[in-house]
Protein backbone atom coordinates (compact mmCIF):
# COMPACT_ATOMS: atom_id res chain seq x y z
CA UNK A 1 0.00 0.00 0.00
CA UNK A 2 1.31 3.65 -0.89
CA UNK A 3 2.39 5.51 2.09
CA UNK A 4 0.25 8.58 2.73
CA UNK A 5 0.31 11.85 0.97
CA UNK A 6 1.90 14.98 2.33
CA UNK A 7 0.53 18.45 0.49
CA UNK A 8 3.37 20.32 2.25
CA UNK A 9 5.89 17.87 1.62
CA UNK A 10 4.72 17.52 -1.99
CA UNK A 11 5.15 21.26 -1.87
CA UNK A 12 8.76 21.13 -0.65
CA UNK A 13 10.14 19.01 -3.63
CA UNK A 14 8.31 20.28 -6.06
CA UNK A 15 10.12 23.67 -5.24
CA UNK A 16 13.29 21.72 -5.27
CA UNK A 17 15.17 22.34 -8.89
CA UNK A 18 16.14 18.32 -9.08
CA UNK A 19 12.86 17.32 -8.79
CA UNK A 20 10.48 20.26 -10.23
CA UNK A 21 9.83 18.71 -13.63
CA UNK A 22 8.75 15.76 -11.78
CA UNK A 23 5.14 15.04 -13.02
CA UNK A 24 2.42 16.11 -9.76
CA UNK A 25 1.77 12.19 -9.77
CA UNK A 26 5.12 11.20 -9.11
CA UNK A 27 5.56 14.29 -6.42
CA UNK A 28 2.69 12.82 -4.73
CA UNK A 29 3.79 9.56 -4.37
CA UNK A 30 7.52 10.51 -3.73
CA UNK A 31 6.48 13.55 -1.19
CA UNK A 32 5.63 10.80 1.58
CA UNK A 33 8.97 9.09 1.33
CA UNK A 34 11.36 11.99 2.31
CA UNK A 35 12.14 12.21 6.17
CA UNK A 36 12.78 15.32 7.83
CA UNK A 37 15.71 16.81 10.30
CA UNK A 38 15.45 19.90 11.74
CA UNK A 39 18.25 21.62 12.47
CA UNK A 40 19.12 24.49 14.84
CA UNK A 41 21.82 27.46 13.94
CA UNK A 42 25.02 25.65 14.33
CA UNK A 43 24.11 21.75 13.97
CA UNK A 44 25.93 20.11 11.71
CA UNK A 45 23.87 18.22 8.91
CA UNK A 46 26.70 15.23 8.21
CA UNK A 47 30.14 15.41 9.26
CA UNK A 48 33.25 15.13 6.73
CA UNK A 49 34.17 11.45 6.73
CA UNK A 50 30.80 10.27 7.16
CA UNK A 51 29.49 7.41 5.13
CA UNK A 52 26.11 8.59 3.43
CA UNK A 53 23.88 6.75 1.09
CA UNK A 54 21.32 10.18 1.48
CA UNK A 55 19.57 12.73 -0.64
CA UNK A 56 19.36 16.13 1.02
CA UNK A 57 16.82 18.67 -0.35
CA UNK A 58 16.39 21.80 2.00
CA UNK A 59 12.56 22.43 2.53
CA UNK A 60 13.91 25.86 4.76
CA UNK A 61 16.98 27.16 6.20
CA UNK A 62 20.57 27.78 4.95
CA UNK A 63 23.33 25.32 5.14
CA UNK A 64 27.04 26.06 4.56
CA UNK A 65 29.35 23.56 3.14
CA UNK A 66 32.45 23.74 5.10
CA UNK A 67 35.95 22.36 4.72
CA UNK A 68 38.49 22.76 7.72
CA UNK A 69 38.62 26.48 7.77
CA UNK A 70 36.62 27.86 4.87
CA UNK A 71 33.34 27.46 3.24
CA UNK A 72 33.05 25.89 0.06
CA UNK A 73 29.41 27.26 -0.33
CA UNK A 74 26.12 28.01 0.80
CA UNK A 75 22.51 26.24 -0.06
CA UNK A 76 19.32 27.54 0.56
CA UNK A 77 15.10 26.76 0.23
CA UNK A 78 14.57 24.33 -2.35
CA UNK A 79 18.35 23.59 -2.55
CA UNK A 80 19.78 19.88 -2.54
CA UNK A 81 23.36 18.00 -1.43
CA UNK A 82 24.73 14.96 -2.65
CA UNK A 83 22.53 13.83 -4.83
CA UNK A 84 25.10 10.95 -6.23
CA UNK A 85 25.35 9.55 -3.03
CA UNK A 86 21.57 8.01 -3.28
CA UNK A 87 22.65 5.85 -6.19
CA UNK A 88 26.68 5.04 -5.13
CA UNK A 89 27.08 5.56 -1.14
CA UNK A 90 30.31 8.02 -0.73
CA UNK A 91 31.87 9.31 2.24
CA UNK A 92 32.05 13.34 3.01
CA UNK A 93 34.52 15.10 1.67
CA UNK A 94 33.29 18.37 4.09
CA UNK A 95 30.55 19.06 6.27
CA UNK A 96 27.52 20.67 6.14
CA UNK A 97 26.48 23.26 8.96
CA UNK A 98 23.14 25.06 9.31
CA UNK A 99 23.42 28.73 9.44
CA UNK A 100 19.54 29.22 10.37
CA UNK A 101 17.16 27.52 11.83
CA UNK A 102 16.68 24.70 8.49
CA UNK A 103 14.48 21.68 7.92
CA UNK A 104 15.62 19.28 5.84
CA UNK A 105 14.16 16.41 4.05
CA UNK A 106 16.46 13.07 3.13
CA UNK A 107 15.62 10.02 1.01
CA UNK A 108 18.10 7.43 1.21
CA UNK A 109 19.20 4.85 -1.21
CA UNK A 110 16.82 1.99 0.89
CA UNK A 111 13.96 4.10 0.55
CA UNK A 112 14.78 4.02 -2.85
CA UNK A 113 15.24 0.50 -3.36
CA UNK A 114 12.21 0.09 -1.74
CA UNK A 115 10.07 2.37 -3.62
CA UNK A 116 12.05 0.09 -6.81
CA UNK A 117 10.04 -2.64 -5.60
CA UNK A 118 6.84 -0.86 -4.52
CA UNK A 119 6.40 1.68 -6.91
CA UNK A 120 8.57 0.95 -9.92
CA UNK A 121 7.17 3.85 -12.56
CA UNK A 122 7.64 6.68 -9.34
CA UNK A 123 11.22 5.49 -8.84
CA UNK A 124 11.94 5.04 -12.56
CA UNK A 125 11.06 8.76 -12.93
CA UNK A 126 12.69 9.85 -9.47
CA UNK A 127 16.06 8.01 -10.68
CA UNK A 128 15.59 9.41 -14.14
CA UNK A 129 15.75 13.49 -12.80
CA UNK A 130 18.89 12.12 -10.98
CA UNK A 131 20.41 10.72 -13.37
CA UNK A 132 19.69 13.83 -15.36
CA UNK A 133 20.75 15.97 -12.68
CA UNK A 134 24.01 13.79 -12.81
CA UNK A 135 24.61 13.65 -16.72
CA UNK A 136 24.73 17.76 -16.69
CA UNK A 137 27.42 17.78 -14.07
CA UNK A 138 29.23 14.93 -16.31
CA UNK A 139 28.99 16.95 -18.91
CA UNK A 140 30.42 20.22 -17.44
CA UNK A 141 33.35 18.33 -15.84
CA UNK A 142 34.39 16.72 -19.28
CA UNK A 143 33.92 20.12 -20.94
CA UNK A 144 36.48 21.94 -18.86
CA UNK A 145 38.60 19.07 -18.98
CA UNK A 146 38.42 19.16 -23.10
CA UNK A 147 39.05 22.70 -23.01
CA UNK A 148 41.80 21.82 -20.68
CA UNK A 149 43.20 19.44 -23.33
CA UNK A 150 42.84 21.91 -26.06
CA UNK A 151 44.48 24.87 -24.08
CA UNK A 152 47.78 25.39 -26.00
CA UNK A 153 50.18 23.55 -23.71
CA UNK A 154 52.22 26.35 -23.62
CA UNK A 155 49.46 28.85 -22.36
CA UNK A 156 48.69 26.57 -19.45
CA UNK A 157 49.58 27.76 -16.07
CA UNK A 158 48.71 26.35 -12.58
CA UNK A 159 46.21 28.98 -11.75
CA UNK A 160 43.99 28.10 -15.28
CA UNK A 161 44.38 24.49 -14.33
CA UNK A 162 43.21 25.03 -11.06
CA UNK A 163 40.53 27.24 -11.85
CA UNK A 164 38.98 24.59 -14.02
CA UNK A 165 39.22 21.78 -11.34
CA UNK A 166 37.27 24.07 -9.34
CA UNK A 167 34.38 23.84 -11.98
CA UNK A 168 35.15 20.10 -12.35
CA UNK A 169 34.47 19.71 -8.32
CA UNK A 170 31.30 21.54 -7.34
CA UNK A 171 31.63 22.38 -3.69
CA UNK A 172 27.96 21.08 -3.11
CA UNK A 173 27.89 17.54 -4.44
CA UNK A 174 29.92 16.12 -0.68
CA UNK B 1 24.85 -16.14 -30.96
CA UNK B 2 22.75 -13.93 -28.90
CA UNK B 3 24.61 -10.50 -27.94
CA UNK B 4 24.18 -9.89 -24.17
CA UNK B 5 24.14 -6.04 -22.52
CA UNK B 6 25.83 -4.73 -19.11
CA UNK B 7 23.38 -2.38 -19.31
CA UNK B 8 20.86 -4.95 -18.53
CA UNK B 9 22.35 -6.09 -15.43
CA UNK B 10 21.37 -9.05 -13.89
CA UNK B 11 18.59 -10.02 -16.64
CA UNK B 12 19.01 -13.58 -17.97
CA UNK B 13 19.70 -13.77 -21.52
CA UNK B 14 16.60 -14.96 -22.50
CA UNK B 15 14.76 -11.61 -20.54
CA UNK B 16 17.24 -9.65 -22.68
CA UNK B 17 16.72 -10.86 -26.15
CA UNK B 18 12.66 -10.52 -25.56
CA UNK B 19 13.77 -7.16 -24.61
CA UNK B 20 15.76 -6.19 -27.63
CA UNK B 21 13.17 -8.07 -30.38
CA UNK B 22 10.75 -5.19 -29.27
CA UNK B 23 13.29 -2.75 -30.68
CA UNK B 24 13.59 -1.19 -33.87
CA UNK B 25 16.65 -2.98 -35.37
CA UNK B 26 18.99 -1.90 -38.52
CA UNK B 27 21.58 -2.78 -40.93
CA UNK B 28 24.39 -0.51 -41.47
CA UNK B 29 27.56 -0.87 -43.90
CA UNK B 30 31.33 -0.64 -42.77
CA UNK B 31 31.80 3.30 -43.11
CA UNK B 32 28.54 4.37 -42.31
CA UNK B 33 27.82 7.22 -39.77
CA UNK B 34 25.20 6.09 -37.29
CA UNK B 35 25.38 10.09 -35.84
CA UNK B 36 27.62 13.03 -35.81
CA UNK B 37 29.05 15.58 -33.40
CA UNK B 38 26.47 18.16 -33.50
CA UNK B 39 23.50 15.69 -34.08
CA UNK B 40 20.53 15.95 -31.79
CA UNK B 41 20.04 13.28 -29.30
CA UNK B 42 17.76 11.73 -27.45
CA UNK B 43 18.02 7.72 -28.34
CA UNK B 44 20.90 5.26 -27.42
CA UNK B 45 21.81 2.11 -30.16
CA UNK B 46 22.52 -1.00 -28.69
CA UNK B 47 25.45 -2.80 -31.01
CA UNK B 48 24.03 -6.55 -31.63
CA UNK B 49 26.83 -7.19 -34.19
CA UNK B 50 29.70 -5.55 -35.80
CA UNK B 51 31.78 -2.50 -34.30
CA UNK B 52 31.63 1.46 -34.03
CA UNK B 53 34.09 3.69 -33.65
CA UNK B 54 33.30 6.98 -31.85
CA UNK B 55 35.44 9.95 -32.68
CA UNK B 56 35.44 13.88 -32.33
CA UNK B 57 36.69 16.72 -34.15
CA UNK B 58 39.52 18.88 -32.28
CA UNK B 59 39.74 22.52 -33.13
CA UNK B 60 42.17 21.88 -35.15
CA UNK B 61 39.75 19.15 -37.78
CA UNK B 62 42.02 16.70 -36.75
CA UNK B 63 39.86 13.49 -35.96
CA UNK B 64 40.57 11.99 -32.20
CA UNK B 65 39.62 8.71 -31.51
CA UNK B 66 37.96 8.24 -28.54
CA UNK B 67 37.06 4.95 -28.64
CA UNK B 68 36.06 1.32 -30.83
CA UNK B 69 33.22 -0.35 -29.25
CA UNK B 70 32.05 -3.72 -30.37
CA UNK B 71 28.61 -6.16 -29.65
CA UNK B 72 27.37 -5.56 -26.02
CA UNK B 73 28.07 -2.47 -25.74
CA UNK B 74 25.59 0.72 -26.34
CA UNK B 75 25.97 4.20 -27.82
CA UNK B 76 24.70 7.07 -26.55
CA UNK B 77 22.82 6.24 -23.76
CA UNK B 78 23.24 9.90 -21.63
CA UNK B 79 21.31 11.02 -24.79
CA UNK B 80 18.28 9.04 -23.65
CA UNK B 81 18.90 10.20 -20.15
CA UNK B 82 18.77 13.80 -21.32
CA UNK B 83 18.90 14.66 -24.53
CA UNK B 84 21.24 16.97 -26.10
CA UNK B 85 23.68 17.18 -28.90
CA UNK B 86 25.28 13.99 -29.59
CA UNK B 87 29.56 14.76 -27.96
CA UNK B 88 31.11 12.03 -30.98
CA UNK B 89 30.72 10.80 -34.29
CA UNK B 90 29.38 7.04 -34.47
CA UNK B 91 31.12 5.13 -37.44
CA UNK B 92 30.70 1.56 -38.76
CA UNK B 93 33.87 -0.33 -38.69
CA UNK B 94 32.45 -3.62 -40.41
CA UNK B 95 28.89 -4.45 -41.14
CA UNK B 96 27.09 -3.84 -37.77
CA UNK B 97 23.37 -4.69 -36.85
CA UNK B 98 21.90 -1.99 -34.00
CA UNK B 99 18.50 -1.81 -31.83
CA UNK B 100 17.24 1.92 -31.69
CA UNK B 101 16.02 2.91 -28.18
CA UNK B 102 14.52 6.28 -28.08
CA UNK B 103 13.92 8.27 -25.03
CA UNK B 104 9.99 8.72 -25.66
CA UNK B 105 10.22 4.51 -26.24
CA UNK B 106 11.77 4.20 -22.78
CA UNK B 107 9.60 6.93 -20.63
CA UNK B 108 6.29 4.59 -22.15
CA UNK B 109 8.04 1.76 -20.70
CA UNK B 110 8.61 3.20 -17.75
CA UNK B 111 5.00 3.71 -16.84
CA UNK B 112 4.18 0.84 -18.14
CA UNK B 113 6.48 -0.87 -15.31
CA UNK B 114 8.64 -2.80 -18.01
CA UNK B 115 11.30 -4.39 -15.81
CA UNK B 116 13.58 -4.62 -18.65
CA UNK B 117 13.23 -0.47 -18.93
CA UNK B 118 13.83 -0.62 -15.34
CA UNK B 119 16.59 -1.86 -15.16
CA UNK B 120 18.26 -0.50 -18.10
CA UNK B 121 18.04 2.75 -16.25
CA UNK B 122 19.34 2.22 -13.02
CA UNK B 123 22.23 0.55 -14.78
CA UNK B 124 22.81 3.57 -17.22
CA UNK B 125 22.31 6.52 -14.38
CA UNK B 126 24.51 4.22 -11.69
CA UNK B 127 27.27 4.38 -14.48
CA UNK B 128 26.94 7.73 -14.90
CA UNK B 129 27.64 8.38 -11.72
CA UNK B 130 30.75 6.63 -11.23
CA UNK B 131 31.98 8.30 -14.52
CA UNK B 132 31.22 11.07 -12.33
CA UNK B 133 32.83 10.10 -9.33
CA UNK B 134 35.84 9.05 -11.73
CA UNK B 135 36.44 12.45 -13.00
CA UNK B 136 36.20 14.37 -9.65
CA UNK B 137 38.41 11.77 -7.94
CA UNK B 138 40.81 12.50 -10.94
CA UNK B 139 40.17 16.35 -10.43
CA UNK B 140 41.34 15.80 -6.50
CA UNK B 141 44.41 14.09 -7.48
CA UNK B 142 45.74 16.42 -10.09
CA UNK B 143 44.61 19.23 -7.42
CA UNK B 144 47.04 17.81 -5.13
CA UNK B 145 49.71 17.55 -7.06
CA UNK B 146 49.51 20.90 -7.85
CA UNK B 147 49.03 22.23 -4.38
CA UNK B 148 52.17 19.94 -3.81
CA UNK B 149 53.84 21.01 -7.03
CA UNK B 150 55.53 17.77 -7.54
CA UNK B 151 55.32 16.61 -11.15
CA UNK B 152 56.64 13.49 -11.03
CA UNK B 153 54.00 12.30 -8.28
CA UNK B 154 50.99 13.98 -10.51
CA UNK B 155 52.21 12.05 -13.71
CA UNK B 156 52.58 8.97 -11.70
CA UNK B 157 48.60 9.71 -10.68
CA UNK B 158 47.80 10.39 -14.45
CA UNK B 159 49.13 6.90 -15.51
CA UNK B 160 47.39 5.05 -13.09
CA UNK B 161 43.85 7.12 -14.21
CA UNK B 162 44.39 6.64 -17.86
CA UNK B 163 41.10 4.70 -19.21
CA UNK B 164 38.70 6.24 -16.45
CA UNK B 165 37.27 8.40 -19.22
CA UNK B 166 37.37 8.52 -22.52
CA UNK B 167 39.59 11.00 -24.19
CA UNK B 168 42.85 12.35 -24.88
CA UNK B 169 43.12 14.31 -21.67
CA UNK B 170 45.75 11.86 -20.18
CA UNK B 171 48.49 12.04 -23.05
CA UNK B 172 47.93 16.26 -23.32
CA UNK B 173 48.26 16.33 -19.81
CA UNK B 174 51.20 14.14 -19.34
CA UNK B 175 53.08 16.22 -21.99
CA UNK B 176 52.38 19.70 -20.32
CA UNK B 177 53.22 17.98 -16.94
CA UNK B 178 57.21 16.99 -19.08
CA UNK B 179 57.30 20.55 -20.20
CA UNK B 180 56.40 19.31 -23.95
Amino acid sequence: MSAPRSPSRVEAIAACPLLTALPLRVLQALGPRFEAIELDVGDLLFEKGGRSATLYILESGDLEIEDEDRILGRVGKGGFLCEENILRPAVHKNRARATSPSLVLTLDKLALDALWKMEPAVAAFFQLAIGSRLITELRQANEQLVSLCETPLEDLGHTGMRRILEVVDDPTNQ
Amino acid sequence: MDTTFPLLGNLSSEEQQGFLRTLVQTRHAESEVLFREGDPGDYMLLILEGSVRLSRLAPSAEEIRLADIGAGTVVGEMAVLSPAPRSATATCLEETIVAWLSRDTLLERLVLEDTASGVLLRVSTEQVCDRLLAIRARADLLRDALEGGDREFLTDRLTELVGSEPGPLPENLRKWLEGK
